[in-house]
């Protein structure tokens, strides 16, 4: 479960204080798949962050599982992250020096499995990605990046999935399969939040946010 | 596979950056091979200094109280004589500043009409407690037998193997000396101490012992006053007369080797330990992304620290071993003393240790900063 309360973000740029979320309140209960609209500049991926505990919220409260993020220090939020919490980037965040299979391995570093080579070999073959394992992320294309992103994201089975316009980049063949596999990390239980700036049709939502300069314009749709 | 680990990591991360790992590696060999030649270099210039003062040779007279130096420096040796056991009691004595004691008789005598003196000598005594080699201007002259100065020899026109009358008794001329240029030192007849006691009727007895003082990293007329104080506990009835200008010539000259080579060390080591910091901070710096990466994915800061750490450590610790390797090679090529290049082993282990402890210990404060941050800020934006 997802849980925000009055949750507000400011940060400074230059002069300026940037109100990126004003006193939001999200729920997206156990098992079940949230859609976050806005426009660009609107909080969304500030949202995905804080949930994340990759920042922490200038005021309000954010609790992912029934854990209070406030509650942790930095080192309980990254074992969090590393147990339970994936994120697939929007700019996907790949580490330029490793092939896509050493990608996906990654959070292995912080939760081993004994069937990590296997299941991570699965996620790119199902994502179309076999030719590319061996390739690093400059030899990829955007999309073909995403889809790596996304197989490093549900590699682990983790609890909550955040992902942060995961079809952005993608064709309509490789969205079909990324939203596949949301919607199938979501059959297995895991909670997902999905923020985009647009409609998405194909993507099974319970729950839809829409949200604008900060602030959620309606309650779950 | 099972999985992602540190060590493929680490090796991943070496081929993906090859430049920036060669030039760690680099700038650790470099860093290293400098070292250990300054010191190679050093150390046998030190050395080298040493024992060319060494042969500037005796840097002190003990004389028996009472002796005028005057008529002492003109040949006219007088009849103050002190026991021959002195010498064994100053070598046996730890708090006497001088080492590598020779008891002397000396007489200035006629022989075949030319002057000459008669210079009877003992083995040279060493410091009980040391294991110093003899000094080049010492002689072990055997019984029955004389070393002939070169002016001596020439005046006499004596060969190696003549037989020289000296006061009465025949002596086989063992060896000709090469020429010194310096009077006595070419007009002197040596021979067994013993020897010489039993022609000028005086057993058991001399009249001056050559000696050398130590070498002391202090002021020479300190170093002086503490000779004089030393021997004069052990002996007072004797006087000690130094060589002032050899003894200060030795003293300066290994002094400035010292002082020189510790500012070459300290300035190569600063050098090193800077180029290393840079490069080191620079690639922390550099990976401050993946370091944002590895946090977003739940990587603990523990083992983010060991994936640096043990990359710095890869490298400096082959990076260390080569550069010793260069450094000695280097150390043997360019050495301009005449003495071999001998890196002590302390050096060795301790450049071999220090250097991959040192470049992990560099890469920790900007590491650490960076795993203080919240991982967005180190990987920068928010919407």
């Amino acid at each position: 479960m997802i849980r925000l309360d009055n949750l507000s973000k400011h940060f400074r740029k230059g002069d300026t204080v940037v109100h990126a979320l004003e006193k939001v309140s999200i729920e997206v209960p156990q098992g079940q798949l949230a859609l976050l609209r806005g426009p660009s500049g609107s909080g969304k991926t500030t949202i995905i962050n804080v949930v994340a505990g990759l920042t922490r919220p200038t005021s309000g409260t954010v609790a992912v599982g029934g854990q209070d993020l406030g509650a942790l220090n930095s080192r309980e939020r990254t074992a969090l992250r590393a147990k339970s919490i994936a994120v697939v980037f929007q700019m996907f965040h790949l580490v330029p020096y490793l092939t896509t299979l050493d990608n996906v391995l990654l959070p292995t570093l912080a939760a081993p499995s004994a069937d990590a080579g296997t299941r991570a070999r699965q996620l790119l073959d199902e994502l179309g990605m076999t030719p590319r394992v061996n390739h690093l992320p400059r030899e990829l294309s955007a999309g073909e990046r995403q889809r790596c992103a996304m197989a490093r994201a549900i590699l682990n089975r983790p609890d909550v999935i955040l992902a942060d316009e995961p079809t952005g980049n993608l064709d309509e063949e490789s969205a079909a399969h990324v939203l596949g596999m949301l919607a199938a990390s979501k059959a297995e239980g895991a909670t997902v939040l999905v923020v985009s700036h647009q409609h998405i049709d194909s993507i099974p939502a319970d729950v839809e946010f829409e949200l604008r300069g900060g602030r959620l314009l309606n309650g779950p749709q | 596979m099972q999985g992602m680990t540190i060590g493929r990591l680490i090796r991943r991360e070496m081929q993906g950056a090859k430049a920036n790992t060669v030039l760690c590696f680099t700038t650790v060999v470099i860093a290293t091979a400098l070292l250990v030649a300054m010191v190679g270099i050093s150390r046998a210039s030190v050395d080298a200094t040493r024992i060319s003062m060494k042969r500037m040779g005796f840097n002190l007279l003990i004389l028996p109280s009472g002796t005028d130096p005057a008529r002492f420096q003109a040949l006219d040796f007088q009849d103050k004589t002190m026991p021959e056991e002195y010498v064994t009691r100053l070598a046996t004595q730890g708090t006497i500043l001088a080492q590598h004691f020779v008891a002397k008789y000396q007489k200035t005598i006629q022989v075949d009409g030319c002057t000459m003196v008669l210079t009877g000598v003992l083995s040279e005594t060493i410091k009980h407690d040391t294991k110093k080699k003899p000094m080049d201007t010492a002689y072990e002259v055997p019984e029955g037998k004389v070393f002939v100065g070169s002016a001596a020899a020439k005046a006499t026109g004596v060969q190696v193997g003549d037989t020289l009358t000296v006061l009465g008794e025949p002596f086989e001329v063992a060896r000709i000396l090469d020429e010194v240029g310096i009077i006595p030192d070419d007009i002197r007849l040596y021979a067994y101490l013993h020897d010489v006691q039993r022609l000028v009727g005086a057993p058991g007895r001399i009249n001056a012992i050559d000696a050398l003082a130590c070498y002391c990293p202090v002021a020479v007329d300190d170093v002086l006053a503490a000779l004089k104080n030393s021997i004069n506990e052990v002996l007072p009835d004797t006087e000690v007369q130094p060589y002032k200008s050899i003894l200060l010539a030795r003293q300066s000259q290994r002094a400035m080797m010292y002082r020189l080579e510790l500012a070459v060390l300290a300035i190569v080591m600063a050098g090193s330990a800077a180029a290393i910091w840079g490069l080191t901070y620079q690639n922390v710096r550099n990976r401050r992304y993946e370091i944002g990466v590895l946090r977003a994915l739940g990587v603990p800061d523990r083992r983010i620290a060991m994936l640096f750490v043990g990359k710095t450590l890869a490298y400096s610790i082959a990076g260390a071993a080569l550069g010793c390797l260069c450094g000695y090679y280097a150390a043997v090529q360019f050495n301009v003393a005449e003495r071999p290049i001998s890196v002590p082993g302390n050096v060795w282990l301790a450049v071999l240790v220090a250097t991959p402890l040192m470049t992990a210990l560099f890469a920790l404060p900007p590491l650490v900063s960076r795993l203080a941050q919240d991982p967005l800020d180190v990987l920068g934006g928010a919407e």
